[in-house]
């Protein structure tokens, strides 16, 4: 048996934990039968959705809640480092921590499930199974997105701040599954690559591939947590999975093989930039990966390199390489699909916005309040898209606006341009508040 | 012997501060090697670094041939740990603790028989089936230290293992600890307590601001010795003489007795005796100051110091 598993099970199964569970359950659904029989809605009614209901409240919310502390916990009690230290692998540590965490979790919730397929009567026997697979999936997602968050918060100086993150990425993927189990009609459609699916089948689809790749990501920062490290392969595979799946509501049949290669490049361009943002700020960063990447190019360690690479200078490769294709097969506009078929010179520009500002996250971390880099990144960023330029026009300064803030899809090569410059200031800057971190100014450590 | 760790090179940075720089030793199998130095001499990290915590910037670990870098899980399966904060699950109960210890570490088959050796070697038994958060800091010490050895690892790094012990238990650990010496284990330990690290160390280890200053077995010759040598009154001369002489440095004078550090063995040190006495000095007392792990620590700190200061 996974150890892990055993001892979460040590930790959660008691006998008095899964009676009083098993009894507030049946008093609820005891009320709910009682209530239907009362108000003449007829046995089916209220208890299926109140099933659905408390399903999702105790997989979802609390299961992904217990999933995150499953880690937390460990961090508070010190005994990570512990853990850290077992000769577990890490896939044995991903699920053990995962379905240990939530096992009693998971016996209430199958009950709910089971209780929702019994009663829901007025929905055919495939729509029933629909919302089952449904539930089934978006949970499992909420609990190892939670996880993800928690791996996220290992290396983090202030862990405690991210506690509101976590709880955050909780709740709005949740809502995000509660809105696609309640509101995506099951009539809908979706054009995809040229194909027409039906809307509710294809996103159930699409929520057990996301399952997927959440359970490979969270495997992989656990990996990577226990310092197994390797090639980020999975990394680059997602975002090209990723672009590619989003690019099928853009791409069609009748496009020419060059456009659709472009539109490709263009989502998976916007996709990688996205990604890049993410990891950067949610990622622990360690301010001495610059230097261990050139010491490990000067001796030739280039598997190394490979793997220590951080996330967010991946994603911006794989940006690059898109924005590359973007402006290799640049041409006419194709009006039909939007501007994302023919962004040109504009993907540079939009690289060149991500680059700068990860670049200028980078040097906050460096700087003397590193632990608050995010939030100065935030407040910084706020002023340079949104409030600078807003008091531009105001002031009729024109001019300034566009060398603060410069537009991508007006004057691609203009803003490219602007943005290199921006770029290089910030690179310079960067360089000098690194420098001035990693001169040694004395030795000793506990 | 055979060197089950072989360190090299091995520089470890936080931004703006070089907690290691450049350290470089070799454990032998079967040894007990005390790891001492003052506060900040980056003992912790070493460790860490050892077990595979914590990621240097340059250099190598080796435990017993396998890099810890490259394949940690492999060499946490042959380590053991107790860090200074114990890292214990204080809501499960001794025996759950010992047996995801050992199910953690890849033991299968006689986990049930290991928890009870290992609780009798630490004289756990009648607390088996406690809470850990309800045991003493004492007890606690021991679920950790056993926690770290039930899986009969080839090496055990222990940060300050017998704080909070008192000192019954303190003398029961040495015990513990040669007899692991005894059947193989080799083990690098930390602790402000020097006297209780004589009591079984073979080796010694001093880290100073990071960098190494000395790695030896105990018993050995120390490359510098701290002499006492007592003059009858009324000879200067030969302070004056003993002072000029290159193999002695850090002299330091206590009315007519001086302490002095003297780089040579004990023929050295006899050939020195005799020539303070051909050049005519009342010496009334002459022999090195101690041969304990404190005082041999202090020599080698102290010696440490001189070419930085």
């Amino acid at each position: 048996m996974n150890p892990e598993l055993q001892r979460q099970w040590w930790l959660e199964l008691s006998p008095a934990r899964l009676i009083t569970h098993g009894a507030g359950l049946g008093v609820l659904f005891v009320l709910v039968g009682l209530l239907d029989a009362r108000f003449g809605l007829g046995f089916g009614a209220a208890t299926p959705t109140a099933a659905l209901l408390v399903f999702v409240c105790l997989a979802a919310w609390i299961g992904g809640q217990r999933v995150a502390d499953a880690l937390l916990d460990e961090l508070r009690a010190q005994t990570w480092d512990m853990q850290r230290l077992s000769a577990l692998s890490p896939w044995s540590m991903t699920w053990g921590k995962w379905l240990g965490a939530t096992t009693d979790v998971w016996l209430g919730s199958l009950l709910c499930l089971a209780i929702f397929l019994q009663t829901a009567q007025s929905l055919t026997v495939s729509i029933r199974a629909l919302f089952a697979l449904e539930a089934l999936g978006g949970a499992l997602l909420v609990q190892i997105l939670s996880l993800i968050g928690a791996l996220a918060l290992t290396g983090h100086p202030r862990r405690l701040k991210g506690l509101l993150g976590g709880r955050l990425v909780m709740v709005s993927s949740s809502l995000g599954y509660a809105w696609l189990a309640f509101h995506l009609g099951t009539d809908e459609t979706v054009r995809w690559y040229g194909q027409v699916l039906p809307a509710r089948v294809f996103c159930t689809g699409l929520l057990w591939v996301a399952l997927v790749w959440g359970t490979l990501g969270a495997y992989r920062l656990m990996a990577e947590t226990l310092q197994v490290r390797g090639i980020p392969w999975a990394w680059v595979s997602f975002l090209l999975f990723a672009g590619g799946v989003a690019a099928g509501g853009y791409v069609q049949p009748e496009q020419l093989p060059v456009v659709q290669l472009r539109t490709l490049a263009a989502v998976v361009l916007i996709g990688a930039l996205g990604a890049a943002y993410l990891t950067a700020f949610n990622l622990p960063r360690d301010p001495l990966f610059a230097r261990r990447l050139c010491g490990y190019a000067r001796a030739s360690q280039w598997r190394r390199v490979a793997e220590e690479t951080p996330l967010w200078i991946v994603a911006l490769g794989v940006g690059l390489v898109a924005v590359v294709v973007c402006v290799g097969t640049a041409g006419p506009v194709d009006d039909a699909v939007g501007p994302i078929t023919h962004l040109g010179l504009a993907a540079f520009a939009l690289w060149a916005y991500a680059a700068r500002d990860l670049l200028l996250l980078l040097g906050l971390g460096f700087g003397p309040r590193a632990a608050r880099a995010e939030t100065t990144a935030v407040l910084i960023l706020a002023l340079l898209y949104w409030v600078i330029p807003a008091l531009c026009t105001l002031l009729g300064l024109g001019a300034f606006r566009v060398g603060v803030r410069p537009p991508v899809f007006a004057g691609p090569g203009a803003a490219s341009l602007i943005l290199l410059v921006q770029l290089a200031g910030v690179g310079v800057w960067t360089w000098r508040a690194y420098q001035m971190r990693m001169t040694p100014q004395a030795t000793g450590r506990t | 012997m055979s060197s089950l760790i072989e360190v090299a090179g091995l520089v470890v940075e936080y931004p703006g501060l070089r907690a290691l720089d450049q350290v470089s030793f070799t454990l032998e199998a079967g040894t007990i090697t005390a790891l001492v130095g003052p506060n900040g001499a980056g003992k912790t990290t070493l460790m860490r670094c050892l077990c595979g915590l914590d990621r240097p910037l340059e250099g190598r670990i080796l435990l017993a041939g396998f890099d810890v870098m490259e394949a940690p899980r492999e060499c946490h399966a042959r380590l053991g740990f107790l860090p200074d904060f114990l890292g214990l699950y204080d809501a499960l109960t001794v025996a759950q603790c010992l047996q995801y210890a050992a199910a953690a570490h890849a033991i299968r088959l006689e986990i049930p028989s290991r928890i009870t050796t290992t609780a009798a070697r630490l004289a756990l038994t009648p607390y088996l089936s406690q809470p850990v958060g309800t045991l003493s800091r004492g007890l606690r010490q021991r679920v950790a230290i056993g926690q770290a050895i039930i899986h009969s690892p080839k090496m055990l790094i222990l940060d300050e293992p017998a704080s909070g012990l008192d000192p019954e238990a303190r003398h029961a650990l040495a015990q513990l600890f040669h007899t692991l010496q005894a059947e193989g284990m080799t083990l690098l330990v930390s602790s402000h307590i020097l006297a209780e690290l004589e009591d079984y160390a073979t080796h010694m280890l001093i880290l100073r601001a990071g960098q190494l200053i000395e790695h030896r077995a105990l018993g050995s010759a120390p490359a510098h010795t701290m002499l006492i040598i007592e003059f009858a009154q009324g000879q200067p001369a030969g302070l004056a003489w003993l002072a000029a002489q290159p193999a002695v440095s850090e002299l330091v004078t206590t009315g007519a007795t001086v302490r002095c550090l003297f780089a040579g063995d004990a023929a050295a040190q006899a050939t020195l005796l005799h020539a303070l006495l051909l050049a005519g000095a009342g010496v009334v007392r002459f022999g090195p100051a101690g041969a304990d792990l404190q005082q041999s620590y202090l020599e080698t700190v102290r010696h440490g110091q001189v070419p930085l200061s």
